[in-house]
């Protein structure tokens, strides 16, 4: 076979191997797919789909919610537009009350959220104005903050500050407190600030700074407080020590921005005392110390109390997104049955 | 190939991906985008997704968005595989998996390495969320739902000749939906013998036989 010719030598050399890889024999599996296989998933699918919006729908349906609006704008004859025009005349912390009826009976544990509008917390640069360094305990962190917290990385005497960053300076700092109407008099709701941030937030991301004798007012000195906090982080919550500075929930709660400029964030829930079933229907009092400012930027505020179920609060979206789905898969089977159909004997009449 | 040598016309005329192809799947493509951004970003609107009433952020609709995206991307490209060789499943499967390999190491490394702190925690609260599954049920399945009706109608109505030879090749094994494609018919003569037993109306042609080496003629035209 081999000849003495020398056009025979380069082929031979050249020759690439015979094996299942590159000879691209390698075991593969052809999926033909027709109307005829593809028929039964449309109908399995869009039946599957139907069943599970209906579900979505009656679970979303048992949640229990209530929003209560305490912007106060100017003119609206709200209980809180006298502390809305102070704020936007920039007079210090004002009080207000709602009064409120429960409808019906919210089953426990209750969830009170702020809902603020118009507010951008995905605004680029207002969303990366953070210390994650500093926010977790790190001593050179207090020292010399991130650049990406300008303005807010010192104060005018060039002290650092600490929480740094635009996110920290506009902390949320109203407060409310909850009252039930029960014989005649108000008695306090308790609310339990406890767990409302993310497990590795609380425990891992943000930590104090090492104590000081201590203290964790010494850990804190040579550092300034933000421009818009009347106190320092120290001073958050000071009669409870593991929710103060660095680690206080509401701080961290409010650092996890969110991701459109209407949002609601974990308050407080209401799992204690005599309303750990949950709370009763009747009338409540709200009462509200209005510091945070929204006017100016034609934002609202408002105070929403929610139950919750496995799936969170209440949506609406996903039960009748699954419903608008299964309709369309089952359409869409129902097509692929009269393309099948139609396209059966032509088929068949090509392979014969 | 041999057999069906029509079938070089698909490559000739640029059957497989031209000017109409590519705007296509372009069009196919935003179509997908749309629902992959628009539907995480409703459903989260309410920001009230925890079982414990815990609130979510900015990444984590990005994470949630970006996981069905991986997933559409990956059954898109299966989709579009005709044959699926093992390389094919550890492609398709094997990026949705290292996707979610990935997503746990980043989600954790902070501050073991200094990196991705507004990372920490998300794969454990986007993998604890109910509308995460359902959601990851739902979407990439709405993407591909015209997509596979598409491909099926098509299939159905307009085969092209390269489904109609992949069909009878197939046809002509019993059962099994493996094919083993040989260009030397001589070393896998059992399945040669069913395709040319089974295959009469097609006659096949001749077996293809390598020619021995002539002085100075590489390749004869048999």
């Amino acid at each position: 076979m081999a000849a003495a010719s020398p056009c025979a030598e380069p082929a031979a050399r050249n020759k690439p191997d015979n094996t299942a890889f590159t000879q691209q024999r390698l075991p593969a599996w052809q999926p033909l797919l027709s109307a005829g296989t593809a028929l039964p998933l449309f109908f399995c699918v869009g039946l599957a789909c139907l069943a599970l919006g209906l579900g979505l729908h009656f679970s979303s349906d048992t949640i229990r919610e209530l929003e209560l609006d305490y912007t106060g704008a100017p003119g609206s004859g709200h209980n809180c537009s006298r502390c809305g025009n102070a704020s936007l005349a920039g007079a210090g912390a004002c009080t207000c009350s709602l009064r409120f009826e429960l409808p019906e009976r919210f089953p426990g544990p209750v969830c009170l959220y702020y809902q603020l509008s118009n507010y951008y917390q995905n605004h680029r640069r207002y969303s990366v104005s953070r210390d994650d360094r500093q926010l977790s305990g790190d001593a050179s962190g207090l020292s010399n903050p991130a650049t990406e917290c300008s303005p807010f990385r010192t104060d005018p005497q060039g002290i650092p500050i600490a929480p740094c960053g635009a996110i920290a300076n506009s902390l949320f700092n109203d407060t409310f407190a909850l009252y039930h109407l029960a014989n005649g008099t108000f008695h306090p709701v308790p609310l339990d600030n406890r767990g409302i941030s993310w497990w590795t937030d609380s425990n891992i991301k943000f930590s104090n700074p090492e104590l000081v004798n201590g203290s964790l007012e010494a850990a804190f000195k040579g550092t300034a407080k933000p421009p818009n906090w009347p106190h320092a982080a120290y001073m958050l919550d000071t009669g409870n020590p593991n929710n103060t500075g660095f680690i206080n929930e509401d701080f961290i709660v409010w650092m996890r921005t969110a991701a459109l400029p209407t949002f609601r964030k974990l308050y407080r829930r209401v799992r204690e005392g005599n309303f750990s079933s949950g709370l009763p229907q009747g009338t409540y009092r709200l009462d509200i110390t209005y510091n945070y400012p929204v006017l100016s930027f034609q934002g609202t505020k408002k105070v929403i109390f929610s139950t919750v179920s496995w799936m969170g609060g209440k949506n609406p979206f996903l039960g009748i997104v699954y419903l608008v789905f299964g309709s369309a898969c089952i359409l869409t089977g129902f097509v692929m049955l009269a393309v099948h159909i139609k396209f059966q004997k032509q088929n068949q009449m090509d392979v014969e | 190939m041999l057999r069906f040598p029509q079938l070089y016309k698909i490559t000739q005329n640029a059957d497989g991906f031209n000017t109409r192809v590519f705007w296509g799947h372009c069009i196919n493509a935003l179509i997908h985008s749309i629902i992959l951004f628009w539907f995480p970003l409703k459903v989260l609107e309410h920001d009230a997704v925890f079982t414990n009433g815990q609130g979510p952020d900015y990444l984590f609709v990005g994470n949630i968005v970006y996981t069905y995206v991986v997933i559409t991307v990956c059954l898109k490209a299966g989709l579009e595989t005709t044959a699926w060789t093992k390389f094919s499943h550890l492609a398709v499967w094997g990026s949705m998996l290292l996707w979610l390999v990935f997503f746990g190491v980043y989600s954790a490394i902070w501050p073991t390495i200094p990196i991705a702190p507004d990372m920490l925690g998300q794969a454990g609260m986007v993998l604890r969320c109910g509308y995460f599954w359902l959601g990851l049920i739902l979407v990439p399945t709405a993407c591909l739902v015209k997509d596979v009706a598409w491909r099926a109608a098509k299939h159905t109505y307009h085969k092209t000749l390269l489904e109609q030879v992949q069909e009878l090749e197939t046809k002509s094994k019993e059962l099994g939906k493996t094919m083993l494609r040989d260009s030397n018919g001589k070393r896998f003569t059992s399945f040669s013998k069913r395709l040319h037993g089974d295959d009469v109306r097609n006659p096949p042609g001749p077996p293809f036989q390598p020619q021995p080496p002539t002085p100075c003629i590489f390749f004869s035209p048999s």
